[in-house]
């Protein structure tokens, strides 16, 4: 169908079909053809209209325009609002104009390093949302991001659009030279603690079996002194200390329990708004207030395609507001212990998971009216595997 | 003679392996489900109403029986019907 200029025609009379068969035989295409209260209603172009009646007359029904659709009419319906002809014009500048500005960054390989960090260090170097792309200074960028995260082995930042997309990839070891076995180290607490067993394989043992150490102590120094025949020191070499020390430790477990609680009993009250989120600021669509006094608010996005090509800050959320009555509830105290037991299994299993060894548990539950509170220590078990870099002596 | 020309002509394309619509001028029609069928090579619409469509063509006249008919696209080569269609009738020259 040509979409420039369509007219819709209602047409009676007693030989319809001759007239519809006369149309077609002289190649004038008939769209939605309709029987509608003794009329026959079809759409045809505005140009084909014209040779119409030469056929309605030889059929003698009778046509006349009913709807007069099409760009062609609608462009003229424009015409007389003179503000409409300007407003596509308007919506191309605007998008020509902010095209050439900073709306978006996309961060891409980080582990470590997270996209508020990024956000900042953008901040400090003077990058912001808004500004002209022309003035972002990205081989600089580059180079200072590199100074500033050392652990970064490669950075790549380029424009896409009005996006700014910055792809870092960064070493898995945080100093790859670390562990190396040339760098002299000591092996050191990492808890405070007493010694439990002690096994030196290379190094200077400073520990005794049942001595007290501080987190940070040295417990094997990678400085190993060798003395001559006379008790002075003949000469000093240097190593990466290495053994298995292991140490005991209080480990305090301190959690409380508000008895008192509130259960949601949802009524079936949803109201649902829209959020325009711009510039990390929110404004709901339409402006009134929430009439509910508790609720639950379940936010969802909605992608639309034009703003994520031109990676606008702008976003649309879909909000639905789930009004409920706040029961208070008060946990038994059965309900309560079984809480903190949960809790403390829970504590259990991640020590377990790291690798700590758990040789005596010391937990107690009490109670009160307002609050259940699980107090105690664990004693733990654990080998020390944290290192401190030894300085040459020249 | 003249009743046996149509049968001789068939035989012939068919035995060539021609097309029977351009040769023949036999119709198609092909249909989706039962709510869109589409007519190649036929004469003329005899009659249109909302609950009925009878088209001619060249060696039959076909009804098309169903309710809310209405043709979306009427051209001289093509026709293509809407509806809900019940009921798709061959009518021949000796039933005619």
């Amino acid at each position: 169908m040509n979409h420039f200029t369509i007219v819709e025609i209602c047409i009676y009379g007693e030989q319809a079909e001759r007239f519809f068969n006369l149309c077609s035989y002289h190649n004038l295409k008939l769209y939605k053809i309709r029987f509608q209260d003794d009329s026959y209603y079809f759409k045809i172009s505005a140009a084909d209209y014209f040779s119409l009646k030469s056929y309605a007359r030889k059929t003698k029904v009778k046509c006349k325009i009913i709807k007069k659709s099409g760009i062609y009419y609608l462009i003229r319906e424009f015409m007389k609002r003179k503000v409409f002809i300007f407003l596509p014009f308007l919506c191309v500048c605007i998008l020509i104009l902010s095209s050439n500005f900073l709306w978006n960054v996309h961060l891409d390989g980080n582990q470590s390093i997270t996209s508020d960090m990024v956000r900042d260090f953008l901040l400090t170097e003077g990058v912001t949302y808004g500004m002209s792309l022309k003035e972002i200074p990205i081989q600089k960028l580059k180079t200072d991001f590199r100074k500033k995260y050392p652990q970064v082995t490669w950075v790549s930042m380029y424009l896409e659009g009005t996006c700014l997309r910055i792809s870092i990839k960064e070493n898995k070891v945080q100093n790859p030279d670390f562990y190396q076995e040339n760098y002299y180290m000591n092996l050191v607490a990492p808890v405070s603690g007493v010694v439990d067993s002690v096994l030196l394989r290379k190094g200077t043992l400073v520990v005794k079996e049942g001595m007290t150490v501080k987190k940070g102590d040295a417990l094997i120094l990678g400085k190993v002194e060798i003395p001559a025949e006379d008790g002075t020191i003949k000469s000093t070499s240097y190593c990466k200390a290495d053994g298995d020390i292991f140490l005991l430790y209080e480990y305090p477990i301190n959690e409380s329990l508000d008895l008192n609680y509130i259960e949601k009993e949802y009524t079936q009250n949803i109201i649902q708004k829209f959020e325009v989120v711009w510039k990390e600021k929110q404004y709901l669509v339409p402006l009134k207030k929430i009439s509910f006094k508790t609720y639950d608010i379940m936010s969802e996005v909605i992608d639309i395609p034009l703003i994520s090509v031109l990676s606008l800050p702008v976003s649309i959320n879909r909000n639905r507001y789930y009004e409920y009555n706040p029961i208070e509830k008060k946990y038994s105290l059965k309900e309560a212990q079984l809480i903190l037991d949960k809790k403390l299994s829970k504590i259990l299993k991640t020590l377990e998971e790291k690798g700590v060894q758990i040789i005596k548990k010391n937990v107690k539950i009490s109670t009160n009216s307002v609050h259940a509170n699980l107090k105690g220590t664990l004693l733990l078990k654990i080998k020390c595997d944290e290192y401190e870099t030894l300085e040459e002596d020249t | 003679m003249k009743k046996n020309k149509p049968i001789l002509n068939e035989k012939i394309i068919t035995a060539c392996q021609l097309p029977k619509d351009v040769f023949l001028g036999a119709s198609l029609i092909s249909m989706v489900g039962n709510r869109e069928i589409a007519i190649e090579n036929f004469k003329n619409l005899i009659k249109y109403q909302p609950d009925v469509i009878v088209l001619q063509c060249k060696y039959f006249q076909l009804d098309i029986i169903g309710t809310e008919l209405s043709i979306e696209e009427y051209t001289k080569e093509e026709m293509k019907i809407k509806g809900n269609i019940q009921n798709i009738k061959f009518v021949t020259g000796s039933s005619l």
